[in-house]
């Protein structure tokens, strides 16, 4: 509990300042495109080994040259659901046949390909907002579609006003006796939790529609800075590895077709 | 400038209309108070002339509405904005303007002096208190340069300093040409402001006049829950002899005590050997400027927050090491904000929930629950959905939630905040009669005046030190 409070008051956003990383100095196209591609790869991994070592690889190229611990204490919630998933799975999956005690084995594969794949992608989202000034975020979207920036800029200011509306409803429903020690406590807890967030998000979400109206939002038409993000020298091997990624496999995917 | 004729706005829903019939006209360079108590229909007359209504919040309009001019405006819940930092969301607002970049820079430059925003510049919007976000929402509100201004309620929560430099801001905007439309229920805080005065009751006006005129009216006014004199809140005479002393004396063991508490932020302390002692049956008040760690001292007395160093006893029990619910066993914390906690369906579910977290007894728990009601005078809201209340309302329905538990240390978080006259004496009232029964009660307020009249003590918080003023 306490860790999770004192964490709340540094984070500022989702943009993370710790270091310049090597993904910090990364042009913002050359990231969305090798996040793509590494993305792509991953989709077409085709058996569970294959996932883990994607996983790992696209772990690895996150972490060791971006913002390192950082990343990963972010995925810590994730792990946790992902480690539900498949758990779940393995109790409950109707297709498991082969069964050890109460755990089946396909449900067990069928789970952690969900959970592996989860992980990997919200590592990959991470990666990005972490080393993209919310400015630069807004700029390059806005040169794709004019709202598009702002989209992208009001979701990551609302993430983490999220969070924290989510620790004080659970510290308010703490002060108020809330514990749990069950799993079924756990669920309920959670429910107390989520109705008040989202009601509250529903409220906010009036206000900030009442703020874009107020604050003029939409009035001018040329007042956004196009900008034009440029390919920069010494970023090419990162789009090449990405490309080696989905391209191998791409290999392994239509080879294990082929000998079917 | 700005007219309406015979405006009435229905909300969907309700059986009465929020805006019934209401003509006005305004003159560039006017300033109008709008005053009345909650629920009278000042936010709703507001957000129309804004263009709110129809156009985001629901409602069914008759009667014209003509508004000339660019439109500035400051809405009631300031804790809602765009961007992440409050320098993104000042930009936010002149980039939508056709400025130059000097020309937007040096507007920067004035807004920040203006309303003091250096140190804030950087920091995460949601990370600010209440009254630095409130000088953050006025600051946005003039940055377009509008003609016309609508502030609701805008000195909430502003440091009694500030105030006065805000007052005397919107006094040269006036005289610049800007017509300025004020909504508050305090109207004795505008005294120096040259303004006239427009009285909703119930959706209706039922007066409009000079301040000079309106001293005729205070009598009315006061009962519809205005504070017109600054006197309103102060029904209840504040009794100071109480128990306390007495047990001071024999060295009775205090309800709360924080022993040389230290808590930081990261590597910034936000207090530092702070001492603080609430006996039985004792009233304190905790006051202090905006950003102070008001609330933050409140949260570590409930356990929420864990102390860099030193001790919090409650009882003589340290609750280092106790989860939330554990350290929260003898106490009540109420949050600012309702809406944190309310999720039944019902007000009546919704107040008994804490006893049956806290494992009351099942069949104790109506009867306790039917006491309070009555008692804060509820009883007609208990069938009711809580989300269809208004928000004063639902700030009493998390007061019965609190006070249900009938905890022998109360600690509450601008627990006023929002409410109208006549709702902040009737609170103040029950508060009282607590502790005159032995409730001992932590209050955090920016509200001077209500601590002194009220409070056995006083301590203030400013810059990380804590010292007893009265």
């Amino acid at each position: 509990m306490t860790e999770g409070n004192s964490e709340n008051g540094i984070m500022t956003g989702l943009y993370y300042e710790g270091t310049k990383s090597f993904w910090h100095r990364a042009p913002v196209k050359t990231k969305l495109f090798c996040s793509a591609l590494l993305l792509l790869g991953l989709v077409l991994s085709v058996n569970i080994s294959i996932l883990v070592v994607n996983t790992l690889f696209l772990l690895t190229l996150a972490v060791v040259p971006g913002p390192g611990i950082a990343l990963l204490r972010r995925l810590k919630p994730f792990v946790f659901f992902s480690l539900f998933i498949v758990l779940f799975h393995s109790l409950l999956n109707p297709a498991n046949t082969t069964t050890w005690g109460w755990l089946g084995w396909e449900g067990f594969l069928y789970g952690s390909t969900v959970a592996l794949r989860l992980v990997s992608i919200v590592g990959l989202a991470q990666l990005f907002l972490m080393t993209t000034p919310p400015g630069v975020v807004f700029r390059y979207f806005s040169s794709w579609h004019r709202d598009m920036g702002l989209i992208m800029l009001l979701l990551m200011g609302f993430l983490p006003v999220l969070k924290e509306e989510m620790t004080t409803t659970m510290q308010a429903q703490q002060t108020r006796g809330l514990h749990w020690q069950t799993l079924l406590e756990r669920l309920q807890a959670y429910l107390t939790m989520i109705i008040p967030v989202i009601i509250k998000s529903l409220y906010r979400a009036q206000g900030m529609a009442s703020l874009l109206l107020l604050r003029g939002y939409g009035e001018n038409q040329d007042v956004q800075t196009h900008f034009t993000p440029a390919w920069t020298k010494g970023y090419y091997w990162i789009v090449a590895l990405s490309s080696c990624f989905c391209a191998a496999n791409l290999v392994i995917l239509l080879r294990s077709r082929l000998m079917h | 400038m700005l007219s309406i004729q015979s405006l009435i706005v229905n909300y969907p829903l309700k059986q009465q209309p929020a805006l019934n019939n209401v003509s006005l006209e305004l003159e560039a360079g006017e300033i109008l108070l709008l005053i009345g108590g909650n629920g009278s229909g000042k936010s709703t007359l507001l957000h129309c002339l804004a263009g709110l209504i129809p156009g985001i919040y629901r409602a069914d309009v008759k009667g014209s509405c003509h508004v000339k001019g660019l439109v500035g405006m400051a809405l009631q819940d300031s804790d809602v904005f765009l961007l992440p930092t409050p320098e993104e969301e000042l930009n936010f607002i002149l980039q939508n303007q056709s400025l130059t970049s000097e020309k937007r820079q040096q507007k920067m430059d004035q807004l920040i002096s203006t309303f003091h925003l250096t140190p804030l510049l950087k920091r995460t919007i949601h990370t600010l208190s209440g009254g630095e976000r409130q000088r953050l929402a006025l600051a946005a509100a003039i940055a377009s340069n509008p003609v016309i201004l609508f502030l609701d309620e805008p000195l909430a929560q502003l440091d009694s300093s500030f105030t006065t430099e805000f007052i005397q801001l919107l006094q040269n905007l006036a005289s610049f040409g800007t017509t300025i439309i004020i909504s508050t229920t305090f109207s004795s805080q505008y005294e120096p402001l040259k303004a006239k005065y427009c009285w909703l009751h119930e959706g209706q006006i039922v007066w409009q006049g000079s301040k000079i005129n309106f001293q005729g009216k205070w009598g009315q006014a006061r009962s519809a829950g205005i504070d017109v004199d600054g006197k309103g809140l102060f029904i209840r005479k504040g009794n100071n002899e109480t128990t306390y002393q007495k047990e001071k004396a024999t060295g009775a063991i205090p309800v709360l005590a924080l022993e040389d508490v230290s808590y930081s932020y990261g590597d910034t302390f936000i207090m530092q050997e702070v001492n603080l002692s609430v006996m039985s049956g004792e009233f304190v008040a905790l006051t202090g400027p905006n950003g102070s760690g008001k609330s933050t001292l409140l949260k570590l007395a409930a356990g929420i927050l864990n102390p860099y160093s030193g001790t919090i006893l409650i009882k003589g029990k340290n609750i280092a090491g106790l989860s939330i619910a554990e350290a929260t066993a003898e106490s009540g914390f109420l949050f600012q904000n309702p809406d944190n906690q309310i999720f039944q369906d019902k007000v009546i579910k919704e107040v008994a929930w804490g006893l049956k977290m806290r494992k009351l007894n099942q069949e104790l728990i109506p009867n306790r629950v039917a006491k309070w009601l009555k008692r804060l005078q509820m009883e007609q809201m208990a069938e009711e959905h809580p989300y269809s209340l208004t928000k004063t309302d639902r700030q009493w329905v998390a007061l019965a939630g609190v006070l249900v538990r009938e905890p022998s240390l109360l600690l509450l978080d601008e627990p006023t905040h929002g409410m109208d006259c006549a709702s902040t004496a009737r609170f103040m009232d029950v508060i009282m009669e607590l502790a005159e029964a032995g409730t001992s009660v932590l209050m955090v307020t920016h509200h001077q005046e209500l601590a002194e009249h009220y409070a056995h003590r006083i301590y203030d918080l400013k810059h990380g030190t804590c010292r007893q003023v009265r």
